[in-house]
């Protein structure tokens, strides 16, 4: 993206993020079940990670599966800040999103000198570490019982929100917020700098570029991102246990990035709501559900790293002999 | 320092029992073109690969403006104005001209840098401005490189092998290109390249390696009639390439 095709991506991608905003803001209005407000609600919180991913690998060439523990970090944050009754939501919401950074600062320090598919399997390491620790670390941590959140979630002059509808309202509001900062970064300087590092990190550096820095950053961000959502997670299921976010979950973040589209804003999103919505229509069990994401994910990682929808979006469009722009279209590497 | 120096001082290189540099003495101050020529693995490419920080010298040192710049990162060195090309071309395959200028020209956001398109006019690169890197031409990659090492504000542009995969119309442009640097830049630079038709017309001197060593280091019409240098090309190609 050149300064002209930055601000135009700009322009485009905030535009998108409004229409999803206003598509999903009016679809509780239509009176969907319960059930299905909150696989909407878990769906916008499951986005959020994959938003943060998406900076990391969309712009940075970077793929990560610690998303998952640092969604965790968040998401004990605030579940042993609640139980302690020291936290509220809106102090968890900062505090997680600082603490997922610093962790993934510490994990990014430790990586430096790797990229690619050895920092990739550092943080599978890291995913795992974590959620053994959270398993053993018992008289913090609840072990395998996890913690319950019973703190309610309170609204300044507006009182306590326990509906689901008002939930989901929260849920749509973060992501959205969340996709529009890393929209920001991607055409900000900042995220020119990291697609430099992507392309050529050599070249990158000898012109002056602090490369190890500007993917640590990048790496903290998305930290940070998905440690706020973890907070959103723990308060809206009021519970939070070490098997939701282990390697496992950085897995299925990435398959929801990988669904969705890394290079746009409203990618996780979509990402995000097939992964949640498709099991449910489907019917099918759990184990096998597992086995079908993980055939998704060698299948889209090897027909398109850039993203299952916009490989799609980009079928149809050159049916139709639509021309397409030459930054989006360029392939990723491969995770 | 306004006209600083690149020096290094009995600069050795080793790689296991492979002496690549050996005790090599060298300035390259600003201002001046300095040319560095010798056969392949006489240890050019590391010594570029040494100035810039992307290799530690085994022995002895580097300063630039009477400061010890070896054992810094890569990216401070280039910060301090001290920039490299490389000898493959080298860009962002996915950027547009543009966004790569445009991502050169802000890591040099604290010095005062010439714009994008006074440097795009300068590499005659203007009309390429939104082409994707990966398809632009060899020889406009390599001026691309150029360009964007330009963009940083550098004191010192070391170029490694620019006219190589050139042909003799795109050799004599970026001769041009650095006969125009010269004259509108106040900077320093050093030239590695086999071609004596770039070399002997575009260096105030040059530094003949052979082997890891310095075995001459002169003006071009000393160079050219150096004993040494001539028993190291036999077939003296250096005389005949520099005769046009």
């Amino acid at each position: 993206m050149s300064a002209r095709t930055e601000a135009r991506v700009f322009r485009a991608q905030t535009a998108s993020l409004l229409a999803a905003g206003l598509l999903l803001g009016v679809l509780p209005g239509f009176g969907i079940s319960n059930q299905f407000l909150q696989i909407f609600t878990l769906a916008f919180l499951f986005a959020i990670p994959a938003v943060g991913l998406s900076l990391l690998y969309g712009e940075g060439g970077q793929m990560s599966v610690a998303s998952g523990a640092l969604y965790g970090v968040g998401a004990y944050v605030a579940a042993i800040g609640a139980r302690e009754h020291v936290l509220t939501i809106w102090l968890a919401l900062p505090l997680a999103a600082l603490a997922a950074a610093v962790a993934a600062t510490l994990v990014g320090l430790t990586a430096l000198r790797v990229r690619g598919h050895y920092f990739l399997i550092i943080t599978f390491a890291f995913a795992e570490l974590w959620r053994i620790t959270m398993v053993n670390l018992r008289s913090l941590t609840g072990g395998n019982q996890g913690v319950m959140v019973l703190e309610p979630v309170t609204l300044p002059g507006i009182g306590e929100i326990e509906s689901l509808r008002a939930f989901y309202f929260l849920g749509l509001a973060a992501t959205l917020l969340a996709a529009f900062i890393v929209v920001l970064l991607r055409c900000s300087a900042f995220g020119r700098a990291l697609r430099a590092v992507r392309e050529n990190e050599r070249l990158a550096v000898s012109l002056g570029l602090n490369a190890a820095r500007v993917r640590l950053v990048a790496f903290a961000i998305s930290g940070a991102l998905a440690g706020a959502a973890g907070t959103l997670y723990a308060y809206n299921l009021k519970h939070v246990g070490p098997d939701l976010f282990g390697a496992t979950a950085g897995i299925q973040i990435v398959l929801v990035l990988l669904i969705g589209g890394a290079r746009s804003a409203i990618g996780p999103l979509i990402g995000a709501l097939l992964f949640s919505l498709l099991p449910e229509f489907v019917a099918l069990d759990p184990i096998t559900t597992q086995i079908l994401y993980g055939f998704a994910l060698i299948v889209i990682v090897l027909i398109s790293p850039e993203g299952m929808v916009p490989r799609i979006a980009g079928w149809l469009a050159s049916a139709l002999r639509w021309s397409r722009r030459g930054d989006m279209a360029t392939p990723l590497p491969r995770p | 320092m306004n006209r600083p120096t690149l020096s290094c001082r009995h600069l050795t290189k080793r790689f296991g029992g492979v002496t690549a540099l050996d005790d090599v003495d060298l300035d390259f101050p600003s201002g001046e073109v300095v040319g560095v020529i010798g056969p392949n693995g006489s240890g050019k490419s590391t010594l570029f690969n040494v100035l810039s920080a992307e290799l530690r010298p085994t022995e002895g040192q580097v300063t630039w403006a009477e400061r010890r710049i070896d054992g810094l990162a890569p990216h401070r060195v280039a910060r301090l104005g001290i920039v490299r090309t490389f000898q493959s071309a080298s860009v962002f395959p996915a950027l547009t001209v543009r966004e790569s200028m445009a991502f050169a020209h802000w890591t040099a956001r604290a010095r005062e840098a010439r714009t994008i398109d006074e440097v795009a006019g300068l590499t005659g690169l203007g009309d390429l401005m939104d082409v994707p890197c990966r398809a632009l031409p060899y020889g406009h990659q390599k001026i691309l490189g150029v360009a964007l090492g330009l963009l940083t504000a550098p004191r010192l542009l070391l170029l490694d092998e620019p006219a190589a995969g050139l042909n003799q119309a795109e050799v004599r442009r970026f001769l041009r290109l650095i006969q125009d640097i010269r004259s509108t830049h106040e900077i320093g630079i050093g030239i590695i390249d086999h071609d004596m038709g770039l070399i002997m017309p575009a260096c105030d001197r040059i530094a003949v390696l052979n082997f890891g060593h310095l075995v001459a280091l002169g003006t071009p019409a000393e160079i050219q009639s150096n004993q040494a240098v001539l028993d190291i090309y036999l077939s003296g190609d250096l005389r005949r390439d520099a005769v046009h």
